[in-house]
């Protein structure tokens, strides 16, 4: 038995690389179809799963193009290539744990600075003048809004986003906000509007909620910042990975 | 199974027996360590949020680094040592400058661009240039330019200085390097110093005497044997090596999930230097992308934190960071490492202090 496991054991280190390079062909190729990667990377990072999936194809039939028993995984002792495959495969563990999820308030708490317009001149945020606008309302992206309020002040809009509330917000208000993602969810920066309605005192951080009503801009915390006085805001079911992020 | 593999120092254990002993337990204590973590703790908000950091990362800086195991066993094949010095100019000097500005034509990022490196340094590409190429190389790049100008709203003199500070350290350090370690034995680990001098016996390996690019077989025959012997080099140098890319991430996306980005900016408030010295220090935790850090620094625009500060954020990062520096360990010694750490961290600093002074 015990010659038997000893065997086992050098016919896996042996094949140890090849196992690794198997694990993370698969994974890029898992994460290629219906646009998985999605959930963690920006959309037009497909190139870079093809790239991974066709570099770890490329090694494995190096691996398999071997002689058996030509050491390649005892090349690094065997305790070193256990080592080494482990910390190698270790993300998959943590694919397990955060495939479906999103960034949440805890992230926001984290990477949160300032709530804050942009592009906008001092004249441009003079906005009492401007007329409200009674026509249906348009669909536009918390980052849209925060880029470019210009365009919205007065007009019915509705997004969808995080409720986020803390000591300082006020209790008939609450932040709505999304994390925009530039390269991949490590540099996610969360953007986020204020969202005045009455009766949202009940909703908890990290529900998903559609908010509509007219866009405004309104001094908070000494800035000046979007808002949107709510004519209803509506639970709404948490969105696959994929869709929580917004593009840069 | 045994199988002697002393003769071939691409594939030594870095530090030698003693200290890959000790790496391995603190490897393997790592590993044991997550995977703890991820059966006790899997359903705090806190362990889901690294989860998705950790991945992001490590999805993203993969395929960069498996292009440059890639390339690196390209270089270590089909490029000639002979070849390669004839082509490099014969002053050390401009080699640095050179080695500084190559990214501007190889667009590389910070974790493609290690494995070349290596390859390079094996080739016998000297020292300083291969520093200058390693630290300027993700910014001195037209596609990091790119982002930076998006980012700051296409704000040009944001985008000149990053590149310029970039350049000029790197070239600076290259210089320092090249100097400080005349003997480039001394800096660099024997798998990486010798490498030239040696043929490869591993096992199993039938390919051609690869290392010095020199052709025993002629024709297509020749072609695809050198091909495989290349690919199967990339292959084992990413077994050997990936592992510090996988560390350095994790450890990132702990301290990116750990540490409160406001904190700092109340810290900072009406103090320049301190400033600077956080935003570094951001920098080193964070390990972003170079063609997405600008996004994060832009984001302090409209806060106390100075220009210099998101400066010296945009410069220390692609230069330095905590996988970088996990990612030098199979490349230098570790005297080297806290050499070219120090040198670089104290050239940034000064740098954008002096910066501070004449632009707020």
């Amino acid at each position: 038995m015990r010659e038997w496991m000893g065997g086992l054991r050098a016919w896996l280190t042996e094949r140890l690389p090849a196992i690794v390079y198997v694990v993370w062909a698969f994974f890029y190729l898992l994460m290629l179809s219906g646009g998985n990667y999605e959930a963690f990377l920006q959309s037009r990072f497909w190139v870079l799963m093809a790239l991974g999936a066709g570099i770890t194809i490329l090694y494995v039939a190096s691996c398999l193009a071997r002689k058996p028993f030509s050491g390649r995984g005892h090349r690094f002792g065997e305790a070193g290539a256990w080592v080494r495959a482990s910390l190698l495969i270790l993300p998959m563990l943590f694919v397990w744990n955060a495939w479906g999820d999103g960034l949440g308030t805890y992230a926001l708490s984290k990477r949160f600075i300032r709530l804050t317009t942009m592009a906008m001149t001092d004249k441009e945020k003079q906005t009492d003048a401007v007329a409200p606008d009674n026509s249906a309302p348009v669909e536009a992206s918390v980052l849209t809004l925060v880029r470019d309020p210009k365009q919205y002040v007065g007009k019915r809009v509705y997004t969808e986003g995080i409720v986020y509330r803390d000591e300082k917000v006020p209790k008939d208000h609450f932040v709505l906000f999304r994390f925009v993602i530039t390269c991949c969810a490590a540099d996610a920066q969360p953007v986020g509007i204020l969202v005045h309605a009455e009766n949202v005192e009940k909703l908890k951080n990290d529900t998903w909620v559609h908010a509509e009503g007219r866009f405004v801009l309104r001094e908070f915390d000494g800035t000046l910042t979007a808002c949107i006085e709510a004519e209803s805001v509506d639970t709404i079911r948490v969105p696959a990975g994929k869709d929580q992020y917004l593009s840069n | 199974m045994e199988t002697n593999l002393e003769c071939c120092p691409v594939h030594e254990d870095a530090h030698g027996p003693q200290s890959s002993r000790i790496a391995h337990l603190i490897q393997g204590g790592f590993v044991i360590a997550a995977f703890g973590m991820m059966v006790f703790l899997r359903d705090r908000s806190l362990v889901r949020t690294l989860s998705i950091t950790f991945i992001s990362i490590v999805l993203e800086a993969l395929p960069f680094m498996l292009l440059g195991t890639l390339l690196g066993g390209l270089i270590e094949v089909f490029v000639p040592r002979e070849k390669l010095a004839a082509l490099m100019p014969k002053r050390r000097a401009i080699t640095v400058l050179i080695g500084a500005a190559l990214g501007a034509i190889f667009p590389t990022c910070e974790c493609a661009i290690v494995p070349v490196v290596r390859s390079l340094l094996r080739k016998g590409v000297p020292l300083g240039a291969a520093v200058a190429y390693l630290l300027g190389g993700p910014i001195v790049n037209p596609l990091v330019a790119a982002s930076t100008a998006v980012a700051y709203s296409f704000n040009w003199p944001v985008v000149v200085i990053r590149v310029l500070f970039g350049y000029g350290i790197a070239v600076a350090v290259g210089f320092w390097m090249d100097w400080r370690f005349k003997d480039h034995h001394d800096a660099l680990l024997p798998a990486v110093a010798n490498h030239a001098d040696v043929h490869c016996c591993c096992p199993g390996r039938d390919h051609l005497d690869h290392h010095d690019g020199r052709d025993e077989v002629s024709g297509v025959a020749a072609f695809r044997a050198k091909l495989a012997s290349a690919i199967d080099h990339a292959a084992d140098e990413f077994f050997d090596i990936g592992r510090f890319m996988i560390i350095g991430a994790f450890l990132a996306a702990l301290l990116q999930t750990l540490v409160a980005r406001q904190t700092f900016v109340a810290a900072i408030a009406g103090t320049p230097a301190l400033a600077v010295l956080l935003m570094m220090g951001l920098a080193v935790s964070l390990n972003l992308c170079s063609e997405a850090d600008a996004f994060v620094a832009a984001s302090f625009r409209a806060t106390v934190v100075p220009l210099s500060a998101q400066m010296a954020f945009m410069v220390l990062g692609p230069m330095l960071d905590i996988k970088l520096l996990l990612m030098y360990l199979p490349v230098f010694r570790r005297r080297a490492i806290v050499m070219l750490a120090a040198a670089t961290t104290i050239l940034v600093f000064v740098s954008m202090l002096i910066m501070g002074v004449f632009w707020k």
